[in-house]
């Protein structure tokens, strides 16, 4: 009962945000003598209506809910001992980090693999695009094989590696580097390789979609520039550090935030071909362990508070050191 | 400064039609002859020109009549599909754009918009090397026994880029501009950096492709003289697309006049406007535009008669004209075109009738458009000051004789010699 009071309470703060809104600007047109059109501005907020209920339901809400429980020592079986435990759940996780605990693996997995992930994934996607840029006959098939990663499931692609990475003698790669004489390895359960074989993963599966970016935006930098800088006396190299990437560089930050952001999210793959190990566990699947396994809703809620602070501070100082002023 | 030499140059583009499918053209006899009849697209067809050292040529002509595709050959920025380019007897055909030593200047100015207006300046000194003087260690000229400065192939100092950098803004009035982007300067401006980026490497040759066409008129009117005092300045070989007869006129030394990918008419300005070789230039070059008559010929040694498509006849005296080709005396009516400038025409007691439809007063003259009977298109008679002429009037015009051109109706070449 309280949670849908809680609910209906938190909409209507939310309608009363839109309605101020709506009376600021009805204030605003009357100070400087303007006409205010009734009419035009509420259809256009019943037009925006829809958004905003599904956002409310769907975004809003669960921010709000997990921002409270983050507070609170809520177990998901236990709904009715749910209470307000301050800052125990932050505490616990800063000890949980200082012990060496499965937290601080968790850290140090995602952080390994964003740093890894991000600039091959981009890299990759670049020089695919620039492969794919060249009108040669044909490359309408590469960029359809470049893309097709992109649209199978990742519950599909995980299990496909499994099979090419299996440590058996018939799997795909060992039995491969079996006809040079290489004995059969257990690639992705090398605690070293794990994260290796899961960024090389994500990175093929991600790479077609920014590829696809990439290339959008390859055939906005006018042709004439490449001109100029090949009479400018440009090699191919120096037409691309010098018309190529700076004309790609709104796009280049778009994608770099992107990437970023869902490689801090890394989660299925993980879980899906490893399990919950040392070797593999990630924020995300270590958040979702928490909360739906173990049932401490409120300690992996509030693991989530301080990776959304954390991801939102680095996007930030991304978008000022990458993006720069405007380049006209 | 170079000598460019362009021999029986063409530029055809494959037909990107690839026709009726295989299955199409096996069993059905019209797609069989369509596919015979899909033909390549030839852009610029026997392109023959020789370049002195210092000239201003133009290429002007109608949209699409092959002149910028030549320019792009000439900068390598096309392949030349037959023919050859050579540049003071080197061939050039197969030389990368970069190694041609040319500059161009290209319509929408092809600046790069991340960099200043010094940095674009700057750049092709920045990424090519060039035969420079020798440098010791304390920054002085290194010199051979004979005193003279000893030459390396390098790339410029900081110091050397800064000088020609200003000197090249000097020479354009940019000074105060150079720490813009491109974004933030007006098209002027912007074409006036394009410009510095194509001085400041001192090349041998320089191509400016339309450079005017998106400036407003009047800018475009002053950045005209400023171009051609540029060229006479550097004494450097000019070559300049346009599609404006104007520009053309006033600026070449000599202009290349092209229609569908074949040339017209190579000659100096006076020479085009005075002797047209065929109707296509004739109209093109002058404002306003060449007045044309259908008319027929009958032409004895003394007199040639003129029978307009009203029947109305007039005859020019043959000493006055121009020579004749000596096949149009035989007697007989011959189907021609008479073209007269809108100022060589006057009114006077004897000639042609046309009644007046409109009258435009430009101040120092008043063009008056007049109709011949039958005729489709209204003539245009540039009279001094102003006219009492009404419309519907009656006007009476005579030809400047001298300044008649007469142009075969079906080949539409001149038969004046």
């Amino acid at each position: 009962m309280d949670l849908i009071l809680s609910a209906i309470l938190i909409f209507v703060a939310f309608v009363l945000i839109f309605l101020g809104v709506f009376i600021i600007d009805i204030i605003r047109a009357k100070k400087h003598n303007q006409k205010y059109r009734f009419k035009p501005m509420l259809a256009s907020f019943l037009f925006l209506l829809p958004a905003i209920v599904l956002a409310f339901f769907f975004v809003v809400l669960p921010i709000i809910y997990s921002l409270a429980y983050s507070f609170t020592d809520y177990n998901l079986l236990k709904p009715e001992q749910i209470s307000f435990n301050g800052f125990d759940n932050f505490v616990k996780i800063f000890k949980d980090i200082a012990s060496g605990g499965m937290l601080s693996h968790a850290i140090q997995n995602t952080l390994l693999f964003v740093v890894l992930v991000v600039p091959l994934q981009i890299g990759l996607a670049l020089g695919l695009a620039l492969f794919c840029n060249v009108k040669v006959k044909g490359n309408f098939f590469f960029k359809v094989c470049f893309f097709t990663p992109v649209v199978i499931s990742l519950t599909i692609t995980s299990y496909l590696w499994l099979e090419i990475l299996s440590p058996s003698e018939t799997g795909l790669l060992n039995s491969f580097l079996g006809l040079f004489g290489v004995a059969p390895q257990d690639f992705i359960n090398n605690p070293k390789m794990t994260i290796i074989w899961i960024v090389i993963i994500s990175a093929w599966q991600g790479c077609g979609y920014q590829m696809l970016i990439f290339l959008s935006a390859l055939s906005g930098i006018r042709k004439d520039l490449y001109e100029a800088a090949r009479l400018d006396g440009c090699n191919a190299w120096q037409r691309f550090l010098h018309v190529t990437l700076p004309g790609l560089r709104p796009t280049l930050l778009y994608i770099t935030i992107t990437v970023f952001i869902g490689a801090c999210r890394i989660m299925v793959q993980p879980m899906l071909m490893v399990g919950y190990q040392e070797n593999s566990v990630t924020l995300s699947y270590l958040m979702y362990y928490e909360g739906y396994s173990k049932h401490y809703v409120g300690y992996s809620a509030a693991i989530a508070l301080i990776m959304t602070i954390v991801i939102g501070t680095i996007t930030l100082l991304q978008r000022k050191f990458l993006g720069g002023k405007n380049n006209g | 400064m170079a000598n460019l030499s362009l021999r029986h140059v063409y530029k055809v583009y494959p037909s990107r039609d690839k026709g009726p499918s295989f299955f199409k053209r096996l069993f059905s006899k019209k797609a069989r002859e369509q596919a015979h009849t899909n033909q390549d697209f030839v852009a610029v067809k026997d392109f023959n020109l020789e370049i002195g050292e210092g000239e201003f040529i133009v290429f002007v002509g109608p949209s699409g009549c092959g002149k910028s595709t030549t320019l792009r050959m000439i900068a390598g920025l096309e392949d030349i599909s037959a023919g050859e380019l050579y540049m003071d007897d080197q061939l050039l055909n197969n030389v990368d754009p970069m190694d041609r030593d040319m500059a161009m200047v290209f319509q929408s100015y092809a600046l790069y918009p991340h960099l200043s207006a010094y940095d674009n300046i700057a750049f092709g000194l920045k990424i090519r090397k060039a035969m420079l003087p020798k440098i010791d260690k304390d920054g002085n000229h290194v010199l051979d026994e004979n005193g003279e400065e000893v030459l390396e192939l390098r790339h410029h100092n900081k110091k050397e880029i800064d000088e020609k950098v200003q000197w090249a803004a000097s020479v354009l009035g940019i000074q105060q501009l150079l720490n813009r982007k491109p974004g933030e300067m007006s098209g002027g401006q912007c074409q006036r950096v394009a410009l510095g980026r194509a001085i400041v490497r001192g090349p041998k040759l320089f191509l400016l492709d339309e450079p005017l066409s998106n400036l407003d008129a009047k800018l475009r009117t002053s950045m005209r003289s400023e171009i051609v005092k540029l060229q006479q300045r550097l004494g450097t070989t000019f070559i300049y697309v346009t599609h404006d007869q104007v520009e053309a006129m006033t600026m070449g030394t000599r202009i290349v006049v092209m229609k569908d990918g074949v040339t017209q008419q190579i000659d100096t300005p006076v020479e085009l406007f005075n002797h047209p070789k065929n109707l296509f230039v004739a109209g093109f070059i002058g404002t306003p535009q060449m007045n044309f008559f259908d008319a027929s010929l009958i032409c004895d040694s003394k007199k040639a008669k003129l029978t307009f498509v009203d029947g109305q006849t007039l005859s020019l005296d043959l000493n006055k004209l121009p020579s004749l080709y000596d096949q149009y005396k035989d007697g007989l009516a011959h189907a021609i075109k008479v073209g007269v400038r809108a100022e060589h025409l006057k009114v006077s007691k004897t000639g042609i009738v046309m009644k007046v439809t409109m009258s435009e007063i430009l101040g120092s003259t008043t063009q008056v458009y007049a109709n011949l009977e039958g005729a489709d298109k209204d003539t245009i008679i540039s009279i001094l000051g102003n006219t009492t002429l009404k419309v519907n009037d009656d006007v009476v015009i005579n030809f400047d004789e001298e300044h008649v051109h007469m142009f075969d109706a079906e080949s539409e070449e001149t038969i004046l010699g």
